[in-house]
């Protein structure tokens, strides 16, 4: 225990110093809890080829999709689907609340590529996180997730429609199911998150 | 006074646990076949040399494993990789009952289950990797179409789950040289979540295709294999954090040489 507050106070210090979009709230440096995603050391590159961990995103709101750039049908409308829930939200939640893609496909989705499909799909990069990863992290944090994914073909892949709302604190609050779904329990949720 | 004999049965193994065997690879036809290809013809895949354990781990094993890394231990894991039916069958927590010692661990959740692999320098192995291993029986390296074999699988899997778990070693060992692949425990892959099928509840229409995004069509390689649904029925089931009573694992390894595997 003591050993994780003086490691606590370390990071705080660390973030007041260094205040990037990620985090910038002091009070976030306890340690994980027992159901935070933010246990995973695990370090995914962005579409500006920046590296990147899991937890840095602690803080805010996530909402998260597992999707690949090159997928025709299902991925662009969960994009679309995570759009409509950002244009539902306040200016003041959208101020504490992030968007995050995680490539199923990393060997395709390098980042570039993912450049390239957030400029398509007009995904503003202050709030919108694109991640390409090892195979094993990526199947790792789909398991985390409880999505389920797999390659049929070569870049082609059968997975899991799913959008999961992260509270502040890296849990699991809520998680939206299938295509084109009302929007109404994420946003509930994401209100719920940003009271705490 | 009264003299009191106690017998104690010690729990010695049937075979030497940890130890691997070399697995040539081959073709495999996978259950789950993609029906919207261009050729009509059945698909396969290459399944590379790899080395497997023999046996699932063992109580014992794990008890190891979790002794000497706390944050595995039931009372300190974190709920995110393992629910609350982790190791619930060790009385204390800490050690498994002294006739189980031999027995497959179970009640372990693919994060646990991936975690000791990965301090032995293993890992789990993939389900093409298990399915190819499995369809061995004592003499044949594929006895997947010997419908006596079929019958044999489905034999076990008709049975209830015994008070006490056998030892590992104490079924069959296949032409493999591997031990337990049916009739003991299920066991966990390393991509299990790759099994996506359609709901259970009888509102499900269908495919549900808005659950997932699928190619659209897909059949099974042998519809009179139901051994084989019922195994990736069940790995269609399962959340990573699970801990369940007839669930167990072994690990894998790439051969020497191989760069990281998936």
């Amino acid at each position: 225990m003591k050993k994780n507050r003086i490691f606590s106070a370390g990071i705080l210090c660390l973030a007041v110093i260094s205040c990037h979009r990620f985090s910038c709230h002091p009070n976030e440096a306890a340690p994980p809890s027992g159901l935070s995603l933010y246990q995973m050391e695990s370090v995914w590159r962005d579409a500006q080829n920046r590296e990147i961990r899991f937890d840095a995103l602690k803080g805010k709101v996530e909402v998260v999709a597992m999707v690949y750039t090159s997928c025709e049908y299902a991925c662009p409308r969960i994009v679309g689907d995570m759009k409509r829930i950002e244009s539902s939200l306040t200016p003041a939640q959208l101020e504490k609340t992030g968007f995050v893609l995680i490539s199923i496909d990393p060997k395709r989705d390098i980042p570039k590529k993912l450049k390239t499909f957030s400029e398509k799909e007009s995904l503003n990069p202050d709030r919108w996180n694109l991640l390409t990863g090892s195979e094993s992290d990526v199947r790792e944090m789909a398991a985390l997730l409880g999505v389920r994914y797999k390659e049929i073909e070569e870049g082609f892949f059968s997975h899991s429609n799913l959008i999961t709302i992260l509270n502040r604190k890296g849990e699991i609050l809520h998680q939206q199911k299938g295509l084109g779904t009302d929007p109404d329990e994420s946003l509930g949720a994401i209100s719920r998150a940003l009271k705490d | 006074m009264i003299g009191i004999a106690v017998t104690v049965a010690l729990p010695l193994p049937l075979v030497a646990e940890g130890e691997m065997a070399r697995i040539s690879g081959g073709t495999l036809t996978p259950f789950f076949q993609d029906l919207d290809r261009e050729e009509k013809r059945i698909q396969t895949v290459e399944v590379g040399d790899f080395y497997l354990d023999i046996t699932p781990v063992t109580q014992r094993d794990f008890a190891a494993f979790v002794r000497g890394n706390e944050k595995w231990q039931r009372g300190k894991i974190m709920r995110l990789f393992a629910d609350e039916g982790y190791l619930r069958n060790w009385p204390d927590g800490v050690t498994p009952k002294l006739e189980e010692e031999e027995s497959p661990v179970t009640n372990v959740s693919w994060f646990a289950a991936k975690a000791y692999c990965e301090k032995r320098g293993k890992r789990l192995p993939t389900i093409h990797e298990w399915e190819y291993a499995a369809r061995a029986d004592e003499k044949n390296h594929n006895a997947s179409r010997d419908p006596t074999f079929q019958k044999r699988i489905l034999n076990w899997y008709g049975k209830p789950t015994p008070a006490t778990l056998p030892k590992v070693g104490s079924t069959y060992k296949n032409a493999f040289g591997v031990y337990d692949m049916h009739g003991l425990v299920w066991e966990w892959t390393l991509d299990f979540n790759s099994v996506l099928l359609t709901g259970e509840s009888r509102t499900d229409k269908g495919l549900e295709r808005e659950l997932f995004c699928a190619g659209g069509s897909v059949g099974v390689a042998d519809v009179g294999d139901y051994a084989s649904f019922m195994r990736y029925a069940f790995r269609a089931s399962l959340q990573a954090d699970y801990a369940v009573g007839n669930l167990g694992f072994r690990c894998a390894k790439d051969q020497e040489g191989d760069h990281e595997k998936k």
